[in-house]
């Protein structure tokens, strides 16, 4: 059974690999040959930043799919693409999405990837709270943190070892074996980057400065900006040991701290008499999510 | 008086809004209107439980369970109370396909985005291609936009 599995795996390899590693209709090899160029700075480019967003994403993808319901992805595509536009990137290739998942979290990927579990839009009560959550991973995308966090030495590291490993296959072509070897180590350089970003998070201060961030997004784009510290608090209504938040917990700062930081920073607005009537649409919401 | 309390019924069954637990975090000012200048009713004790109605910006109105008037209290100075809200249970619509009335064979299980399911996961590249076919054509955005009274690009409030 194990011969004939790896006799197709490598059939299928093959008859991808016309002109290098391919995975579907990506260039699997052309992005591990860039491996030393694309972590440095000077020439990362937002093409290369979307590759590593859809590389990202894909993996995420592959632990929980996608929902399946258009008009309720559509209709988080409207908010999302509606805040994006008002962001200091209106122009990147935003992709939203709802992910299948009773767990209660959102992700965001370099190069304009967001999305959010179907747990959590369950959880809000209007457009502006889940405009809020997309308002902050928005800002991890137009901030950079993801690809940040993955051009530290160690994570660069392990995508370099394998970009080298693989420009050697290359030019030695040594044949379908190597190939797969090649593809099976940089698969996993891939997920192991993916695992690292998403189970432990990003820093403290990058999740705090989004909140911040978002506060000012959702108020350019009209929402309420108090549906930012309505939103955490339905998050912090739910018990600590709830299986449903036990990864949100682990990657972000507990509710209670970031309403803390997000009172202060209206509080200062509310002082200079920045806050703007925005709009919570209780009733739209509910109707696409809540209403059969 | 009953009149009032029929119409705010009727408002809020058509709203779809329902009171949520919660507790007063500190001791607070029962307003008779959201703004810090309205007459005060009363005031709470912390810990006094009450149930949020609906919000406007920084208030909640609330009903505490010890008194017979509902008022508003500014809304750091509760915490809600609750459980999380699971697909297919009582009360909570599906998110799932409700146009072609399929039910998905998929169970949300427990599986999540923890290490050892990041380890066993798959690259799922058809997943995000199928992204493509939800980004928002520019009429239907500004449409969205327009009968949300949201901020048009450009034009900040």
């Amino acid at each position: 059974m194990n011969k004939l599995l790896l006799a197709l795996t490598t059939i299928l390899l093959m008859s991808c690999a016309n002109t290098g590693l391919k995975v579907g209709s990506w260039d699997v090899g052309k992005l591990v040959n860039q491996g030393v160029a694309v972590w440095d700075s000077q020439n990362m480019t937002e093409e290369k930043e979307y590759e590593i967003g859809q590389r990202l994403s894909s993996l995420l993808l592959g632990v929980r799919p996608l929902l399946d319901n258009n008009d309720l992805q559509q209709y988080v595509n409207q908010v999302g693409y509606h805040l994006a536009s008002h962001s200091s990137r209106p122009h990147l290739n935003w992709r939203f999405g709802i992910i299948h998942s009773n767990e209660i979290n959102a992700f965001a990927a370099p190069g304009g990837f967001v999305f959010i579990t179907s747990a959590f839009v369950l959880q809000l009560n209007s457009e502006a709270e889940l405009a809020a959550v997309l308002a902050h991973e928005i800002a991890h995308v137009t901030e950079q943190h993801h690809l940040n966090r993955l051009q530290s030495d160690s994570l660069r590291g392990a995508l370099t070892d394998v970009a080298f490993m693989s420009a050697d296959a290359y030019q030695s072509n040594t044949g379908a074996s190597s190939q797969q070897r090649q593809y099976t180590q940089y698969a996993k350089a891939l997920s192991g980057m993916a695992m690292d970003l998403y189970t432990k998070g990003l820093d403290r201060d990058d999740e705090l400065a989004a909140d911040a961030k978002a506060l000012s997004l959702l108020a350019k784009a009209g929402y309420d900006v108090y549906a930012m510290a309505a939103s955490l608090q339905r998050v912090d209504a739910i018990a600590s040991d709830d299986y449903a938040l036990a990864m949100l917990y682990q990657t972000h700062p507990k509710p209670q701290e970031r309403l803390a930081l997000i009172t202060k920073q209206i509080n200062q607005l509310e002082n200079d008499n920045q806050v703007p009537e925005g709009v919570m649409l209780v009733t739209r919401y509910q109707q696409k999510v809540k209403v059969p | 008086m009953k009149k009032t309390s029929v119409a705010l019924c009727l408002l809020l069954y058509c709203c779809g809004a329902h009171a949520q637990s919660a507790a007063l975090v500190t001791q607070s000012k029962l307003h008779v209107a959201p703004k810090h200048q309205s007459k005060v009713i009363t005031e709470l004790d912390q810990g006094n439980q009450v149930d949020v109605l609906t919000r406007k910006r920084a208030w909640y109105q609330i009903k505490p369970l010890t008194e017979q008037a509902k008022g508003w209290v500014k809304m750091l100075n509760v915490r809600l109370v609750g459980v999380a809200k699971r697909e297919g249970e009582l009360g909570v619509a599906s998110v799932l396909d409700s146009f072609t009335g399929r039910t998905s064979t998929e169970s949300t299980g427990i599986r999540g985005f923890d290490e050892e399911n990041f380890r066993n996961a798959s690259a799922n590249p058809d997943a995000v291609n199928q992204l493509n076919a939800f980004v928002p054509k520019a009429a239907s955005l500004n449409r969205f936009v327009k009968s949300g009274q949201l901020a048009k690009a450009g034009e900040h409030k």
